[in-house]
């Protein structure tokens, strides 16, 4: 399965999950199986194989090790140059100005390296990035950085944020659980301004749709600078009964235009696959 | 079998222990079909071994939610807690990792109160 992750895309082997997923990091572990720890991030300056290699090494805790650049034939799909020890490999990818280091707990076994970097691709945070993870999918917007990432089973929570906005995605499961009963309107009356910590209003799209908005503060509107304060809210929720999921959206700060608005939440789905 | 503390060796064999309830608790369904479970308190060993034996342990109720219900139904002493997951996949259309979690996190907590134990 593909993850697509702060800009990076990577296949995840066979038998593998996520175990951690943070901002310019991702573990990947499996039964029986060495962890993969991939560490990413746009360049500052350019890389040097030898300078940085070194201290990458170092801080991986294998500086006996050293880099070497690394050109077998299935290295030809990676997007850019790949330097390798045992353990670690670095790909400075040539056109979009990254740099990933993926460090094997020990020597991968046959086939499980070129899974990994055979799949890389790099979005950089200036375009529209697509997220991939455990059964959601979406895109954010460009300059919207990953805040904050809580994977609790029955609540996934991803903040965003672009200055003075943010944007949450919130994915809620299982939905017939939470409603225990009750309809998706009555449901979101008593538990959005908790959610969301503030008073929102509420409008019916549909069976299965919500829209959500707030105003902003006499306060804001003169000095929005000023901290502690309520933005504009908008967002939509929707329950989607065939996946049995409650899909939350919202935008804080100042808002999109809404052409970027309904593009993320035209995005932002379930990942049929993970249906039973 | 295992006490609930021994942690196993990986989570391949945590996954693998079968939760069997303990003889000392008492079920009920409540009228919304969820399950009630009255346990006796649990006590370190030692204090266990002071106490005289006539001496009845003070007993605590737990209602269960309808996920958790739902799980307790299916622990029978055969499966497993990998396979109860795998229930739990199936009727909540869950996430595999998301429901393993839940269910092993569920399993965690009612052994430490002592109203089960891994097989």
């Amino acid at each position: 399965m593909m993850l697509l992750w702060d800009g990076l895309q990577v296949e995840i082997p066979k038998g593998m999950e996520p175990a951690a997923l943070d901002r310019g990091f991702i573990r990947l572990t499996g039964s029986n199986m060495p962890t993969v720890s991939l560490r990413f991030g746009s360049e500052k300056c350019r890389f040097d194989p030898h300078r940085d290699g070194r201290r990458i090494l170092r801080a991986a805790g294998i500086a006996q090790e050293a880099l070497r650049m690394c050109d077998e034939t299935w290295t030809k799909q990676i997007p850019g140059d790949l330097y390798r020890s045992n353990r670690l490999w670095v790909v400075q990818f040539s056109e979009s100005r990254a740099v990933l280091a993926v460090l094997f707990s020990a020597p991968p076994p046959a086939g499980m390296a070129e899974t990994i970097l055979a799949s890389l691709a790099w979005t950089p945070a200036e375009a529209w990035r697509r997220w991939r993870c455990y059964d959601i999918t979406f895109e954010t917007p460009p300059d919207y950085l990953l805040k904050t990432a809580v994977f609790q089973p029955g609540r996934f929570l991803l903040k965003f944020t672009n200055g003075r906005s943010e944007l949450t995605f919130d994915r809620l499961a299982p939905a017939n659980v939470l409603l225990t009963g009750m309809t998706f309107m009555p449901w979101c009356e008593q538990n959005m301004s908790r959610n969301l910590g503030r008073t929102i209003e509420m409008h019916r799209g549909s069976n299965t749709e919500v829209d959500m908005g707030a105003r902003p503060s006499p306060l804001y509107r003169l000095l929005p600078w000023l901290p502690g304060q309520s933005p504009p809210l908008q967002g939509k929720a929707r329950h989607i009964p065939e996946e049995n999921k409650i899909l939350i959206l919202a935008e804080q700060g100042p808002l999109l235009p809404a052409e970027m608005s309904s593009r993320l939440h035209e995005k932002y789905a379930i990942i049929p696959s993970f249906k039973t | 079998m295992k006490s609930m503390q021994s942690s196993p060796h990986s989570k391949h064999e945590a996954m693998a222990g079968i939760p069997v309830p303990h003889a000392d608790i008492r079920i009920q369904l409540t009228d919304q079909g969820l399950v009630r479970i009255s346990y006796p308190i649990s006590l370190k060993p030692w204090i266990a071994r002071l106490l005289p034996n006539r001496i009845s342990l003070p007993i605590r109720t737990l209602e269960l939610d309808t996920m958790g219900s739902f799980v307790w139904q299916h622990i029978d002493g055969k499966t497993s807690v990998l396979e109860l997951s795998e229930i739990v996949t199936k009727k909540y259309a869950c996430h595999p990792s998301e429901a393993e979690h839940s269910v092993a996190a569920f399993v965690r907590q009612l052994g430490r109160r002592g109203i089960l134990g891994l097989r």
